[in-house]
C-alpha cells in the first residue's frame, strides 16, 4: 500500500462535521412528541401484546400490538411517568424523559420473585436497520459450563470451529476468526484472532443476550465484519430495583464439571449496580468409546457494572475479568506425517488414559482477558452523543509438549493491550430522515513476553486505526431506505525475529472505503422483506504475513516469509511484498412472514471476497522429523453463498416448535476448488411443551456430510512413495470429511417462583460422530452422552 | 454550537495525535532456540580398532523449506561397529544428547534398514515390529533400551544405496517394554544412504 495522502481524510472530516451541524438546533414543537417502546416478558423475552401503557395522571395511553410495540402520540411534557399494566404481571412504573431512546419494558409475572424492569437505552444502539440483528436470549441453565460460541450455535447460519471441546470459535455463514467481528459489551473484542485454535475469551457466564448480524456491517462496526457481527451482552443493572440476586449451580456428567455463578444487583432512582462472580472446573471429557485425555478446563470470572442517570448525561461503567486454563487433547500432538498417519488410523486416540482425571497437562492454553469500559451518553438539545472508551488486556500462553524443563515454559506467550474510543451521534429525525454518524479509533500493542525458549511465532506489533462513518435512512410509506459509508485508516508497525534471531521491522498503512445500502419493505401486515448490500474489508493478519515453519501438522509460510523467483522457492529472509486488502461484498435478504401462530424467516445470501487469504500446498520439505508437505499463504477470490431458514409454529400457549436449517456453499473461484472446513448442511427441530410447572423440550438435529470438499492425499501416501506429487494450485486434505450424523438432545425444566431445576441430556443416543469443522476430527470422536443438572435460585 | 464544534475538532486532533505518538519500537527479546535440532551425527567405531566412520545430517535453514542434508554411511563388510548417536543444536551450541540421557525414560531410538545388510541384527530393524532384533547397549532406569549406543555387524555381502533410518521417539509416560515406534511424538526421523563396501 502506498502512503496515504491526507486529502481524502480531511475532506471526509469536513463533510462529517457539516452533516453534524446540519441538524443541530432543530427542535420539536410542544404536544407533538411521541413515545414508542416495546413490552416483553422478562422470562421468555417474548413480546406481550395488549399490555396497557399509560401516562400517569392523564388519559393518554396506548396498547401494545402483536410484537409488543406501542406508540403514544400527542405527548406535551418533556418528562412523564409511564405505567405499564398487564393482567397476571407486576405493574411497572417508569420515569421517561425525551433524552432517552425508546424504553423496553420487561414485565415479570406475578408468580416470580423478579420485578418488572425497564431498559431505556438499546444496548447496542445505532444498528443498521436493513441488517436487523437476530436476538438470542441466553438462560443461566444454557450458559453453565458452556462456551460463548456454543451458546450461539443454536442459531441458524452459525456453526462452530472447534479445536477439541474447549476451544470453540463461532462460524457465521462459513466465515470465522478475522472475518467475523465480535463485540463484547459494546467493545470490539481484541484477541489473537489470527489462530484457528485461539477462541475469543468471552465468559459464557457473563452472556445474557447475543445479537447476531449476518450481513457485512463493516460500515457500522469496523473492519473484519466480512461474515457478520456477533454482539455479546452481559446482564445489565436496572434502576428502581430493590437489592436482588441469583445463584446458580450446574453439574455435568461428561467431564464431571461443576459450574457456579452468583450475581447481586440493586437499582436506585438514578443509580444502579451489579456484581457477579463465576467459576467452572471440568475434567477429562468422554467420547462414546473412550476418554478424551487432557480435555479438562478451569475458568474463573467476575464483573462489576454500574450505571448513573442525570438529566443531560448517562454514565455506564463495566469491568470484567475472565481467566481460563484449557486442556487440549493429548492425542492431537503429532511429530510428523508418520505420527499423523498413526493418529488418523488409531481407533482410540494415542495416549488415551483409561481413567478420568481433572489434571490439565500439556498441551494446554492459559488466557486472561480484562475489560474496562466507560460510556457516556450525552444529551444536547435533541441530540444524543455516545462516547465510549475501553481498555482490554489479553494474555495468551500456550504450552506444548516439549523436552524437559521447557514443558513448564509457554511456547507462545503474548500480551495484547488495546485501547478503543467510539463516538456515535444520532441526529434527530428530520422529516423522514434518521441517521447515525460515528468515529472509532483504536490503538493496539502486541508484545511477546520473553522466556519461551523459542523464536517468537508472531512478531511484536502496534496497530493504530481510525474510522469514520455515517448511515442515513429514509422512510417513505411502507419502505425504509438506508445507505452508509465508512473510511478506515490503519497503521501497522511490526518488529520480529527471523529464523537466525535477527531483527526485522516493517511499517505499513492500509486504508479502505466501505459502503452499505439496503431497504425494508412491508408488503402487508404479515409479509416483509429486508435486503442489504454491504462491503467489508480487513488488512492481512499477523499470521497470514509472518507464519514461519511448523504449525501443528504442517509447515506454513506467511506471505512475507517466502519468495518465488524462477530458480525455486526461497524462505531465507523477509520479503515485504505488496498485499491487497481482503475485500468482501455481501448481499443478504430476509423474507419474513409473521402470522398469529406461524412465523417464517428465509435468509439467502451471497458473499464474494476478493484477495481472500488462504493457504495452498506447495512442496515437500525433509526436516529432522521426516518429510512434511509445506503450505504457502496466498490470495484468491472466494465466493460464499447459501441460505438460512427459520420456521416457528405455535399450537397453543403450551406447545410450540421451531425448525432451523442452514446451508452454505463456498468455492475458490479463481482456481475452481472447494475450501477445507466449510460447515455442511444442518437442520434441527426444537419442540417444547409446558405442563404446569414443567417444560419439556426435545431437540433432534441432523448434520450432513460435506460433499463439496477438497481431494484427499492421506498421510500414508506421503510416506509410502518417495515422490508424491500434487498440484501446487490444488488444496488437499489429509482426511475425507466425516459422515453425516444425527443427534438427540432433550431437557426437562421445573420452575416455581424463584427456583429452577433443569435436567438436560445431550447426545442421548450416545452417537459416535465427528464434526467437519472440528480440527481434532483427525484424532478423536466428539462427545458422548452428557447429562446436565442445573439449579438456580433468585432472591 | 460554535463551542461544540471546537470541542469536536479538538477531540479529533487529540485522538489522532495520541494514535500516532504512542507507538513503541521494541523488538521481541532474542530467545534461545532450545527446541531445534540442526545436527545429528552417527559415529560408527569399528571393534578391534580402526578409524571411526562418521555420517551427519544437517539443517541448512532451520524451519525454512530447504531439505535436511545427509552424508552417506560407508561401512566395511563383515565388521562389527559400535554406533554412537549425538544430537546438537549448533545455533545455540547446545548438546541435546545429554538431555536425552537425562530423560532416557521418555526417549527411545528405533531403527529400520534395508533387509539383511547387517548379519547382526538380521532383518530390517524394529520400526515395524518392536520385538525385532536391534542390539542396544544402553538402558533406562526401568531396564528399557534407549539407543544412544548400539552395536552393528555388517553382512559379508557388499551392497550400495541401502537405507538406514533412525527414529527418535519422545514417549513421556508411554515408554515401556512394548511401546513401539508408532507411540509418542517423533523428535527425529532421518534416513541415510548406506553403502557396505568390500
Amino acid at each position: 500500500m502506498a502512503h496515504v495522502p491526507d486529502a481524502p481524510n480531511m475532506k471526509l472530516g469536513i463533510c462529517f462535521l457539516a452533516l453534524i451541524f446540519f441538524s443541530l438546533g432543530f427542535a420539536q414543537n410542544a404536544c407533538d412528541r411521541e413515545i414508542t417502546g416495546q413490552v416483553l416478558d422478562i422470562d421468555t423475552n417474548e413480546p406481550l401484546p395488549f399490555a396497557t401503557v399509560s401516562i400517569k395522571n392523564t388519559q393518554i395511553g396506548a396498547v401494545s400490538d402483536e410484537s409488543g410495540h406501542f406508540t403514544i402520540k400527542n405527548v406535551c411534557d418533556d418528562e412523564v411517568d409511564l405505567e405499564v399494566r398487564f393482567l397476571g404481571y407486576k405493574t411497572a412504573i417508569h420515569h421517561h424523559d425525551f433524552h432517552h431512546s425508546s424504553p423496553v419494558i420487561y414485565m415479570a409475572s406475578d408468580e416470580t420473585m423478579l420485578e418488572s424492569v425497564v431498559v431505556e437505552e438499546k444496548l447496542n444502539a445505532h444498528e443498521l436497520k436493513t441488517l436487523e440483528p437476530k436476538n438470542i436470549s441466553i438462560n443461566a441453565s444454557d450458559r453453565s459450563g458452556s462456551t460463548a460460541a456454543d451458546l450461539l450455535a443454536k442459531s441458524s447460519g452459525v456453526s462452530t470451529l472447534k479445536t477439541g471441546q474447549n476451544v470453540v470459535k463461532p462460524i457465521v455463514h462459513g466465515l470465522h476468526s478475522n472475518r467475523v467481528l465480535i463485540i463484547n459489551n459494546g467493545v470490539r473484542h481484541a484477541y489473537q484472532a489470527w489462530g484457528n485454535e485461539h477462541a475469543p475469551e468471552i465468559d459464557p457466564s457473563q452472556v445474557d443476550r447475543i445479537q447476531l448480524i449476518k450481513g457485512a456491517s463493516t460500515v457500522r462496526y469496523g473492519p473484519n465484519a466480512l461474515g457478520g457481527v456477533i454482539l455479546f451482552d452481559a446482564p445489565q443493572p436496572a434502576y428502581n430495583q430493590p437489592i436482588s440476586g441469583g445463584v446458580g449451580m450446574g453439574y455435568q456428567t461428561n467431564g464431571r464439571s461443576i459450574s457456579t455463578e452468583l450475581s447481586v444487583k440493586q437499582g436506585y432512582e438514578r443509580h444502579a449496580w451489579q456484581v457477579s462472580i463465576n467459576g467452572t472446573k471440568q475434567g477429562d471429557l468422554k467420547a462414546p468409546d473412550y476418554f478424551l485425555t487432557n480435555t479438562g478446563k478451569e475458568e474463573f470470572g467476575y464483573s462489576l457494572s454500574s450505571k448513573h442517570h442525570f438529566s443531560w448525561i448517562d454514565v455506564d461503567f463495566y469491568a470484567s475479568h475472565f481467566q481460563q486454563e484449557l486442556g487440549l487433547l493429548r492425542g492431537s500432538i503429532n511429530g510428523n506425517l508418520t505420527d499423523l498417519a498413526n493418529a488418523i488410523g488409531a481407533t482410540v486416540p494415542n495416549e488415551t488414559q483409561d481413567h478420568f482425571s481433572y489434571d490439565i497437562n500439556t498441551p494446554r492454553q492459559e488466557t486472561v482477558h480484562d475489560l474496562f469500559k466507560l460510556k457516556f451518553a450525552i444529551f444536547v438539545g435533541e441530540q444524543q452523543f455516545d462516547v465510549q472508551y475501553a481498555y482490554q488486556r489479553n494474555e495468551r500462553r500456550e504450552f506444548d509438549v516439549r523436552r524437559g524443563t521447557n514443558n513448564d515454559r509457554p511456547a507462545i506467550d503474548l500480551l495484547l493491550k488495546t485501547h478503543t474510543l467510539d463516538v456515535d451521534w444520532d441526529h434527530p429525525s428530520r422529516g423522514n430522515f434518521a441517521g447515525t454518524f460515528g468515529f472509532q479509533a483504536f490503538y493496539q500493542d502486541n508484545d511477546n513476553i520473553p522466556g519461551t525458549n523459542t523464536i517468537p511465532f508472531v512478531p511484536n506489533y502496534n496497530n493504530s486505526s481510525i474510522g469514520v462513518f455515517g448511515v442515513e435512512s429514509l422512510t417513505r410509506g411502507n419502505t425504509t431506505y438506508e445507505a452508509g459509508i465508512r473510511y478506515d485508516f490503519l497503521n501497522m508497525n511490526v518488529r520480529g525475529r527471523d529464523s537466525s534471531n535477527d531483527i526485522y521491522r516493517d511499517n505499513r498503512n492500509y486504508q479502505n472505503f466501505t459502503f452499505t445500502a439496503g431497504l425494508i419493505h412491508q408488503f402487508n401486515e404479515k409479509l416483509s422483506i429486508r435486503t442489504n448490500i454491504g462491503t467489508a474489508w480487513r488488512s492481512p493478519n499477523i499470521g497470514e504475513l509472518f507464519s514461519f515453519g511448523r504449525h501443528q501438522i504442517r509447515y506454513e509460510y506467511g506471505i512475507w516469509r517466502y519468495n518465488l523467483p524462477p530458480g525455486g522457492i526461497s524462505t531465507s529472509s523477509i520479503f515485504t511484498k505488496a498485499t491487497e486488502n481482503e475485500q468482501g461484498i455481501k448481499w443478504i435478504s430476509t423474507l419474513h412472514l409473521q402470522k398469529t401462530t406461524f412465523e417464517l424467516e428465509f435468509t439467502p445470501y451471497i458473499n464474494r471476497i476478493n484477495n481472500y487469504f488462504f493457504i495452498r500446498p506447495y512442496g515437500i520439505t525433509n526436516t529432522v522429523r521426516g518429510a512434511f508437505p509445506y503450505f504457502l499463504y496466498d490470495q484468491t477470490t472466494a465466493l460464499y453463498y447459501g441460505a438460512d431458514l427459520d420456521i416457528r409454529k405455535k399450537w397453543n400457549d403450551q406447545t410450540e416448535a421451531e425448525l432451523k436449517a442452514s446451508y452454505v456453499y463456498a468455492e475458490d473461484i479463481r482456481n475452481d476448488q472447494p475450501f477445507i472446513g466449510i460447515p455442511p448442511f444442518n437442520i434441527q427441530v426444537e419442540v417444547s411443551r409446558r405442563m404446569g410447572n414443567f417444560t419439556f423440550l426435545l431437540n433432534p438435529s441432523w448434520t450432513a456430510r460435506q460433499n463439496h470438499a477438497p481431494p484427499v492425499i492421506d498421510a500414508a501416501q506421503f510416506l509410502d512413495s518417495e515422490n508424491v506429487t500434487f498440484d501446487q494450485a490444488v488444496i488437499f486434505d489429509f482426511l475425507a470429511p466425516p459422515a453425516s450424523f444425527f443427534l438427540l438432545n432433550a431437557s426437562i425444566q421445573y420452575d416455581r417462583n424463584d427456583f429452577i431445576v433443569k435436567l438436560t441430556g445431550d447426545n442421548l443416543l450416545n452417537t459416535s460422530y465427528r464434526r467437519y469443522t472440528d480440527q481434532y476430527r483427525y484424532f478423536a470422536d466428539d462427545l458422548g452422552t452428557n447429562f446436565k443438572i442445573f439449579l438456580s435460585y433468585s432472591f | 454550537m460554535k463551542n461544540l464544534k471546537t470541542h469536536f475538532l479538538t477531540g479529533l486532533i487529540i485522538s489522532g495525535g495520541l494514535l500516532s505518538s504512542c507507538g513503541d519500537d521494541d523488538a521481541p527479546a532474542a530467545e534461545n532456540e532450545e527446541e531445534v535440532i540442526d545436527l545429528v551425527t552417527l559415529t560408527f567405531t569399528p571393534q578391534g580398532g580402526g578409524a571411526a566412520i562418521v555420517a551427519t545430517a544437517t539443517d541448512p535453514d532451520g524451519e525454512g523449506v530447504l531439505d535436511f542434508e545427509t552424508t552417506d554411511i560407508e561401512l566395511e563388510v563383515n565388521t562389527t561397529y559400535e554406533l554412537a548417536i549425538t544430537i546438537e543444536n549448533t545455533e545455540e551450541g547446545e548438546d541435546i544428547t545429554g538431555e536425552i540421557e537425562e530423560e532416557d525414560d521418555e526417549h527411545m531410538f528405533f531403527f529400520s534398514f534395508t533387509t539383511d545388510i547387517f548379519s547382526d541384527p538380521a532383518g530390517n530393524g524394529n520400526r515395524d515390529n518392536r520385538a525385532d532384533a536391534v542390539n542396544y547397549n544402553d538402558q533406562d532406569g526401568d531396564g528399557n533400551p534407549v539407543g544412544l549406543s548400539t552395536t552393528w555387524t555388517t553382512s559379508d555381502v557388499a551392497s550400495s544405496n541401502g537405507d538406514f533410518r533412525v527414529i527418535l521417539k519422545h514417549q513421556p509416560d508411554i515408554k515401556s517394554a512394548t511401546s513401539t515406534a508408532a507411540d509418542g511424538e517423533t523428535d527425529i526421523d532421518i534416513t541415510w544412504t548406506i553403502n557396505i563396501n568390500d
